[in-house]
């Protein structure tokens, strides 16, 4: 103390020490805290209902089946409802399972609006549906689409197709307005046939596209809704049975993966196409089971400016399944064609992948009986682990299948199913990300299915009460 | 020499005395050694209880010497002088001799050429009849007194001079005058008897000015004459005497003479104005004397005033009978010397000394007129200062110079803020409206705000809505004058305080100057932070009533810590964390001041726990969610909050977010606030100031770094902008405290004089450079005063019916998070984002928003139908190109949804769905609601009969006190799945009553306003009384209990007042 009042220093020392101090405690409490918003734990809610419309079934003369599967876990508070009907203002709907977690297969009633399958609770969290078309020793699989906005596909062209057909169908009572964009290999395609299409409330529309592309190797064909929202689906055509589905792919992005292209004979063809209006380099890479292929032609791929170009995969995959990886200098949209013969084709698509967390499952919905099921697994990047469980119709579950994706391989694993198994649920357990995809094979014909998540509980951006809406 | 015929004039020189022995030697004396001298003297004695009577047997002939009783008026004591008979004797009077009369006050001393000067005008002036010399101050012979008097039209006695005015000869001239004083007055003899000399109803004040105008009425003239000179020391006037002429209070007296002489001479239209006009101002009067708690000056001015109207009025007609007879002239004659505009100047120099921090002189330059304060004892010999005349007071005051500055400062740097037509941004919402909607809002116990709310509105809303009634009820007029206004208030606040603690000038006004320039005010400027203005403004008030409760008398510190509770009250309101600060700040008083015993320990729990009774329901809510203690008044937004403020940013007392200056700014006064600690002097003091600027930084850094719990919907990050406040003024304190020994330290020379030199540069960058940025940058924030429309005009225009639709507000932000808000067909307004909706409701609506911002489910339109919102706007929409899909595009994709318009500006979009705030359901599953119309609050309603089985949908939350009737039954209400309010309505229609219960509100507002009655009462000032000067000089000076002590105190508290320290250091 003495010290203190005598000395001319003293006071300043201390109190230098003491400002180092709240210097040093606000550092480090700066430090300590979370970072705003970024870090902040994203709000799950859990699936309480779905909406997916599958297109009205093409093709004479054979079986279709709507069929799904949902884990049953759902923890939202909605009771567990199914109901199936056609798109139709005063159809009854039918419900095609009796408690959550059965696989369920329906026969959908022959409509030409598609048929909307409704889920809540149970039924709905996790789901994943699919429509499935055999017959005459050929097979189609559709995954059945939520009404959105936008919805983008990747399409196969050449001469020797004969239909390329969109099936729009609106299941709200107002009427949707679409717009649909099309991007061929010179450019953007205009065409007041595809502008302001009026789509009615409970019907479905048929857009014929190949007037408008003509011949073009490759179409990406973007649907975007003005007002309203439909379920698009994209049916391409080459023989009566050399057709299927053109799975929806992802949106416009850098990096995208397209999984599920199967081994065998044939050609198999890479399309993309650029959506910005700058050149566009792309670079493919070829997962298969034996690792990555590098091909010096796959290593630049130039794009023009808005227009779609295809790339020939046959050479470098020597028959093996496949699962494709592009990256991009500017935003692509990607797809996969696969042509094994005149009367069989299959298509596959850009998928979003498994990753842990809330998107780690899906499910390959219920086959029909008569099909071979194959999983397509890529693990692009890291190695990763994946359980596979058979599920039965009644519900019951075989026991999981473990197996692990080495890294920048495609893996098909042999699959075990019990007696009477239709669907698997995949989830990944450790490492990813993991693109899936399903390929059914019907007396030597495929057709693929990319395996988007089917999470149970969704994140939803946080709201704040604030009137910060309005005032600047 | 001037030529004078002395034959031509007779003077008789009317001497009246009265306990004058003090003075009247000396006037005798005067009288005697006259150049000019009188021909006859008689002195009048009216019962002198000192040496009077002895000295005027000295100088004056025993027969000339009257004794009259101590009550004589002067008017009286004159004419009984001149009654007598030595008045008339000797001198017969020859052909053109003129007969004058000069009064002669004991106090008065003519200067020897006097009596000839005046003679000599009244010479050049042949129709002069009433001369006056002019006067000068018996103690200060250059100080002017009187040249020359009028009167106003609030019967004010008017000399025209400043207060203390140096005689230079501004004001010389023999020229025409209303009215001359009755102190050295020549009157000719002739004129006085035509006129009945001084009323006798006038026994003392007026009586001159009365006389005057009567002589100016009946033709005459009446003359000052500058060349002669009187000294007059106006003992009864400024009470260095008692008066005995009367037994009424002299105040009363003054007043009621004063009307009296305007009643009784003004023409009688001009009459009836006055009386009218007087009759209003002393109601005012009286009302004000209440206020300042002086009950007797009230009970003598309402005395006065109803004396014109139960006692004066057939002496009055008597008295302007009387004077009609002798008017030769008219009301036109006299009107060009009466004065005016007395008022205007007399508050114009009320607020300059308010600024200048001179106590108010009571007396005016208008004196003569009764004083309510006892002369200062110093008055007689105090050196006299060479501050005369208010303009130059003005140029030449430091304090006014200052606010002045930092007045054109504010004004420069908020140009863009004057422009425009709204005021929003930041924290503040749009300012619109008037007062009335404020006070509405509230009085409201259920507030039309988002989903409905029956929350209480926060008190700063009752704050805002006075300062808007008073600001001719608009609204952005007071937030405007708040936030361009605490610059300046902050400085004259912080000016006043720095006056109270500190002694040198220099110090005081640089403490000032940086105070108000500090970070926070910028910052709270541009962020729209009007509760942070506001308490940066006023914080040095807490500690100039901090001072006072600690070194005033009981009764007057009482009164204080009831002000003291008022204010903090008043802060409190908008910031809550100003109480808290307080709390920490009385615990440290009660422990340095703790000697005081019982009567400081009362005074501060008065102080700390009136703002928590006056405010009372809301602080139950801060309470019961402590995070609300750390956020202030306004929209608690964290984008202009910076959450991860610097450390450094933290010590340079730079609160952060936007409009704050470059951290460098403030270095410079923190870097000489830390040389401060090497100096010797005032240590302790120094020390203090650091030990509380430490411990407010410490706040700030826990304001700036706690996390707040509040609702999952709800968006705060605290500011820790007062915090930061708090330690600036220790510091600023503590830094000028030390700058008090810089006149040494430069007095020394040597390194000292550098190290001064250095300290007192570095000290002055901080409010320079603070300013010049601030000039240049101008306020450039969130906050701006052409803030766009909160809604489409469209919807504003729809609303204009009165049905005010809900309206869902959505806007994406950039950190990934989504705002909404539901707003009435309306903007927001003041006050609204305190006002928490029902959680239960808003969660579901927040669940309902994130759906549809993520493009999930499909049913959203159906569901906010449920909730009453018939349109949805997105302000500012992102308007996405065919392959970015923004907002737009996904509500644009949302069934049930039609888009009615997109601009820069909006996208607005309608619910197919008919929808309002009331709708009848039928019973079945696709039942169309049918939607009544109402308006926002309680309603009644025609209702249609209908099927059995229907609801009554309310879209309010539901159990909050509605209540429905139909035809006078009271219908069952339940909750819906939402939570909104249903009710069961039977199968008959009929009226519908819709009410909500607000008792509780009314019943505590009602409280609340006699709470602040009382408060208010108990925490005026009052005058100073004679009482509370003497109890103030008797005490003794405050120290803390033991010297360490101090350094616990404070600098702001352990200020002693400047009396108490005068004497300290004698």
């Amino acid at each position: 103390m003495k010290l203190l009042v005598e000395n001319r220093f003293a006071l300043l020392f201390l109190v230098v020490v003491a400002l180092a101090a709240l210097f040093g405690a606000a550092r480090l409490s700066a430090a300590a805290l979370p970072a705003p918003g970024g870090d902040a734990e994203p709000v799950l809610a859990p699936v309480e209902s779905i909406t997916r419309v599958c297109p009205t079934p093409q093709g004479e003369d054979r079986r279709t089946q709507v069929a799904g599967h949902a884990p049953g876990d759902g923890e939202g508070t909605a009771e567990d409802v199914l109901e199936v009907a056609p798109n139709l203002a005063d159809a009854a709907p039918e419900q095609p399972a009796a408690a959550a977690g059965q696989a369920w297969l329906h026969e959908p009633q022959e409509t030409d609006s598609g048929t909307v399958v409704r889920a809540e609770g149970g039924f709905a969290a996790g789901a994943e549906v699919s429509q499935t078309t055999t017959g005459d020793g050929t097979v189609t699989e559709v995954r059945c689409a939520e009404p959105s906005s936008s919805t983008w596909f990747a399409a196969p062209g050449g001469a020797e197709l004969k239909q390329l057909r969109l099936h729009l169908a609106n299941i709200d009572e107002t009427t949707a307005t679409v717009n649909v964009d099309l991007y061929a290999p010179d450019g953007p395609t205009y065409s007041l046939e595809t502008r302001g299409v009026m789509v009615e409330g409970r019907t479905e529309l048929e857009l014929p596209l190949l007037p408008l592309v003509e011949h073009a190797q490759a179409v990406v064909v973007h649907v975007r809704t003005n007002a309203g929202r439909v379920a698009a689906a994209l049916y391409a055509e080459r023989s009566a049975d050399g057709a299927d589905w053109v799975p929806a792919t992802t949106a416009p992005a850098t990096s995208h993966v397209v999984p599920g292209v199967p081994g065998g004979k044939g050609n198999r063809r890479l399309v993309v196409a650029a959506v910005s209006d700058e050149p566009t380099t792309v670079q493919v890479r070829l997962l298969t089971p034996d690792g990555e292929v590098e091909t010096e032609a796959l290593a630049e791929v130039e794009v023009a400016p808005a227009a779609s170009t295809r790339v020939s995969l046959e050479g470098p995959l020597e028959s093996r399944d496949a699962t494709v990886v592009v990256t991009a200098d500017h935003p692509v949209v990607v797809g996969a064609e696969v042509r094994r013969s005149d009367d069989d084709t299959a298509y596959t698509a850009a998928t979003a992948p498994l990753t842990a967390g809330p998107d780690a499952r899906t499910v390959a919905p219920p086959a029909p009986q008569d099909a071979k099921n194959a999983l397509l697994l890529g693990a692009p990047e890291k190695a990763a682990t994946v359980s596979l469980t058979p599920v039965s119709p009644d519900g019951g579950r075989g026991e999981p299948q473990t197996v692990t994706v080495e890294a920048g391989t495609t893996l098909v694993p042999e699959l075990d199913p019990a007696d009477g198994t239709v669907a698997w649920e995949v989830e990944l357990t450790d490492g990813g990300p993991v693109h899936a995809a399903r390929v059914l094979t019907v007396d030597g014909t495929v057709s693929v299915l990319p395996l988007a998540p089917a999470p149970a509980r969704v994140p939803l951006p946080r709201v704040v009460d604030s009137l910060t809406t309005v005032v600047p | 020499m001037l030529p004078l015929d002395s034959a031509r004039h007779i003077v008789t020189a009317v001497v009246v005395t009265h306990d004058g022995a003090r003075w009247l030697p000396e006037t005798l004396e005067a009288l005697r050694s006259q150049v000019r001298p009188v021909q006859r003297v008689i002195g009048v004695d009216t019962g002198s209880r000192d040496r009077s009577g002895a000295i005027l047997a000295e100088y004056l002939n025993s027969e000339s010497i009257l004794t009259l009783p101590r009550n004589t008026g002067y008017g009286e004591a004159i004419q009984a002088a001149l009654d007598h008979p030595r008045s008339r004797s000797g001198l017969a009077g020859t052909e053109g001799t003129v007969e004058w009369i000069w009064l002669i006050h004991d106090d008065c001393t003519p200067e020897p050429d006097a009596l000839q000067q005046l003679l000599a005008a009244a010479d050049d002036n042949p129709r002069a009849a009433v001369l006056g010399p002019k006067l000068r101050d018996w103690f200060d012979r250059r100080l002017l007194v009187e040249v020359g008097v009028t009167i106003d039209g609030a019967g004010r006695r008017e000399t025209g001079l400043e207060s203390s005015e140096f005689d230079h000869g501004q004001h010389d001239g023999t020229r025409q005058v209303l009215a001359v004083s009755s102190a050295g007055m020549l009157i000719r003899r002739d004129v006085w008897e035509e006129l009945g000399g001084f009323d006798r109803s006038l026994r003392l004040f007026r009586d001159d000015i009365d006389f005057c105008w009567r002589v100016g009425g009946a033709g005459h003239r009446v003359l000052i004459v500058t060349e002669a000179v009187a000294y007059h020391a106006e003992a009864a006037a400024r009470r260095r005497r008692r008066i005995h002429a009367t037994g009424d209070h002299p105040r009363r007296v003054d007043r009621r003479n004063a009307l009296y002489v305007l009643l009784a001479n003004l023409p009688t239209g001009a009459m009836v104005a006055a009386l009218l006009r007087n009759s209003f101002a002393s109601a005012l009067r009286v009302l004000t004397y209440l206020v300042a708690k002086q009950p007797a000056n009230a009970l003598d001015e309402a005395a006065a005033i109803t004396s014109v109207f139960f006692v004066m009025p057939f002496r009055l007609l008597a008295a302007r009978i009387r004077r009609r007879k002798g008017r030769r002239r008219t009301y036109s004659a006299i009107r060009p010397f009466m004065a005016r505009g007395v008022a205007l100047r007399q508050f114009t120099e009320a607020v300059a000394n308010l600024l200048s921090g001179d106590p108010t002189p009571l007396d005016g330059a208008g004196r003569h007129q009764a004083v309510t304060v006892a002369p200062r004892a110093e008055d007689d010999d105090d050196p006299l200062r060479d501050d005369s005349g208010l303009l130059r007071r003005a140029i030449t005051n430091p304090a006014v110079l200052l606010i002045t500055g930092l007045t054109v400062v504010s004004l420069v740097a908020g140009r863009s803020l004057l422009l425009g037509g709204r005021l929003a941004g930041g924290a503040l919402p749009p300012v619109w409206g008037g007062a009335s909607d404020l006070w509405a809002m509230y009085l409201a116990s259920w507030h039309d705000v988002g989903v409905g709310s029956d929350a209480v509105a926060p008190p700063y809303l009752a704050v805002l809505a006075l300062l808007s009634t008073l600001a001719f009820g608009k609204p952005w007029l007071a937030v405007l004058g708040i936030l361009l206004g605490c610059v300046p208030l902050a400085g004259f606040t912080a000016y006043r305080l720095a006056r109270r603690v500190l002694r040198y000038r220099p110090a005081q006004l640089w403490m000032a100057a940086s105070y108000a320039l500090l970070p926070v005010a910028t910052g709270a400027i541009s962020q729209g932070r009007v509760g942070t203005a506001l308490v940066h403004a006023l914080f040095p008030v807490l500690g100039l009533l901090i001072t006072r409760v600690l070194t005033l008398n009981p009764r007057r510190s009482r009164r204080a810590a009831w002000a003291l509770g008022l204010a903090l009250a008043l802060l409190m309101a908008f910031v809550p964390l100003v109480w808290a600060l307080a709390l920490v700040t009385g615990v440290l008083i009660a422990v340095a001041f703790g000697h005081l015993g019982r009567r400081l320990h009362v005074s501060l729990a008065i102080s700390l726990v009136t703002p928590l009774v006056l405010l009372l329901p809301w602080t139950l809510e801060l309470f019961l969610h402590p995070s609300l203690w750390l956020l202030e008044a306004g929209i608690n937004r964290s984008e202009i909050v910076n959450p991860t403020l610097s450390a450094e940013a933290l010590l340079l007392l730079s609160p952060g977010g936007p409009g704050t200056p470059p951290l460098w700014v403030t270095g410079g006064f923190v870097a000489a606030a830390l040389c401060a600690l090497l100096l010797r002097r005032n240590r302790v003091l120094v020390a203090v100031g650091w030990c509380v600027a430490l411990f407010g930084i410490l706040i700030a850094i826990l304001v700036s770094r706690l996390p707040l719990s509040l609702s999952q919907t709800a968006d705060a990050t605290a500011w820790p902008g007062v915090a930061l406040a708090f330690a600036s003024t220790a510091m600023l304190l503590s830094a000028a405290t030390a700058a008090q020994s810089f006149g040494n330290l430069w007095r020394l020379g040597g390194i000292r004089r550098l190290f001064a030199a250095t300290v007192t540069l570095l000290a002055l960058t901080t409010p320079v450079s603070a300013a010049g940025l601030w000039m240049w940058h101008g306020v450039e924030g969130p906050l701006t005063g052409d803030a766009p429309p909160s809604l489409p005009p469209f919807l504003e225009s729809v609303s204009a019916d009165g049905t005010q639709p809900r309206t869902l507000v959505i806007a994406p932000r950039k950190d990934g998070t989504v705002a909404y808000s539901v707003l009435h067909g309306r903007p927001p307004r003041l006050g609204e984002p305190q006002i928490p909706p029902d959680p239960d409701v808003d969660a579901r609506l927040g669940e309902v928003v994130a759906a549809l911002v993520a493009g999930r489910g499909g049913d959203e339109a159906a569901v906010l139908a449920n909730f009453g919102i018939r349109y949805l706007v997105v302000p500012a929409p992102e308007v996405g190109d065919p392959i970015d899909r923004t907002l737009v595009d996904t509500v644009d994709a949302l069934p049930g949804l039609k888009r009615l318009q997109l601009t820069e500006q909006f996208a607005l979009w309608r619910l197919l769905e008919e929808t309002g705030r009331l709708r009848i359901l039928p019973p079945g599953e696709d039942a169309e609601p049918v939607v009544l119309r109402v308006g926002p609050l309680d309603t009644s309603v025609e209702i249609p009969p209908g099927p059995e089985g229907r609801r009554l949908l309310l879209a309010e939350p539901a159990g909050h006190g509605w209540q429905a009737t139909l035809d006078g039954v009271e219908l069952t209400g339940s909750a819906t799945e939402w939570g909104t309010q249903e009710f069961a309505l039977p199968t008959q229609g009929g009226r519908l009553e819709l009410t909500h219960a607000g008792l509780a509100r009314q019943v505590w507002l009602t409280v609340q306003v006699v709470l602040l009655v009382v408060v208010v009462a108990l925490a005026l000032p009052g005058a100073k009384t004679e009482e509370d000067l003497r109890e103030q000089a008797a005490q003794p000076a405050l120290r803390p209990r033991r010297p360490r002590r101090r350094a616990t105190a404070g600098t702001r508290r352990a200020g002693r007042g400047r009396r108490a320290r005068r004497r300290g250091r004698q």
